[in-house]
């Protein structure tokens, strides 16, 4: 695993390649945080009024 | 089977259960899929590296205009047959598809700078993938600017169905005009040009994207049907006192 690692981060592509992994993770992650925040609190709102 | 999703009562049950289902089997795919492309999968023998972007980018794009097609299904449920529950999902599948959207658009952007030396060209598939992004936000914009939700829902849909147009456009702009971005490998007529030993870690990324997807979609839809029970509670609370 480290040698592909350190192939892949010798590689010119490899400027290009991290950057798209991180901004997937980030994505997802900020689509979960903000499902969660959402719904948690619109939940809440409904039990309240109820 | 579609009369059966319009009872909320019935999708708050069903979501219940099936929202964390979908987010487990998600984050699973996750966590087997991201370190196969990343680490594990081949390099390609003519783009290199380089061609561990396409497990980010491919399914990103493939549902990015799955995500649409959906949305355009249920407006066209909301509009004709007056679903009740078809703009909720419409409306929840949104931001899901503009996120998609956008992570294609940057990772091809990537994708394009290292291997054709370029961030952008206005061809036809990068141009007609960005007016897919556009239409997200055209269409989240327009659920915002509208107070009247049945109102929202009417004009949401028709814009969404006028949209459905650029699905093909986007689909076929590469075999149409010619384009820097290369053809189609996968889904085309002849079968797939593209090795086992990257198909599978491309297919994993892509069930991975489609559970997040569905987790997702079950969580925004609990989120709107929460919000119309607190908005008609207190519109109720307001006209009694």
């Amino acid at each position: 695993m480290n040698d592909a690692l350190n192939e892949m981060m010798a590689s010119e592509h490899w400027p290009y390649i991290w950057p798209c992994y991180v901004l997937a993770i980030a994505v997802f992650a900020g689509l979960a945080v903000r499902a969660v925040a959402k719904l948690n609190h619109w939940k809440r709102r409904a039990d309240d009024e109820r | 089977m579609f009369a059966w999703f319009a009872n909320p009562d019935r999708v708050m049950r069903l979501s219940a259960w099936a929202l964390p289902i979908a987010a487990a089997i998600a984050v699973l795919l996750f966590l087997i899929g991201l370190p196969w492309s990343f680490l594990f999968a081949p390099a390609d023998f003519r783009q290199g590296e380089s061609v561990r972007i396409m497990f980010i980018h491919v399914p990103a794009a493939w549902w990015a205009l799955g995500i649409y097609v959906f949305m355009g299904v249920a407006s066209l449920m909301g509009l004709v047959w007056r679903h009740a529950l078809a703009d909720v999902a419409a409306r929840a599948a949104a931001p899901i598809g503009a996120a998609y959207a956008a992570l294609c658009l940057i990772t091809g952007s990537f994708w394009g700078a290292t291997t054709w030396g370029t961030w952008w060209e206005w061809d036809a598939r990068l141009t007609s993938m960005l007016v897919l992004f556009l239409t997200y936000l055209g269409y989240i914009a327009l659920w915002a600017a509208i107070e009247d939700e049945q109102r929202a829902a009417r004009l949401t849909a028709i814009l969404c169905l006028g949209g459905l147009i650029n699905i093909p456009i986007v689909h076929f702009s590469v075999d149409w005009w010619n384009s820097l971005h290369q053809p189609a490998s996968i889904l085309r007529s002849g079968g797939s040009a593209m090795d086992t030993s990257m198909m599978q870690p491309l297919f994993v990324m892509a069930f991975a994207y489609l559970f997040a997807f569905v987790a997702l979609l079950f969580a925004g839809m609990r989120t709107h049907v929460y919000r119309r029970r607190a908005l008609a509670a207190a519109l109720r609370r307001a006209r009694a006192t």
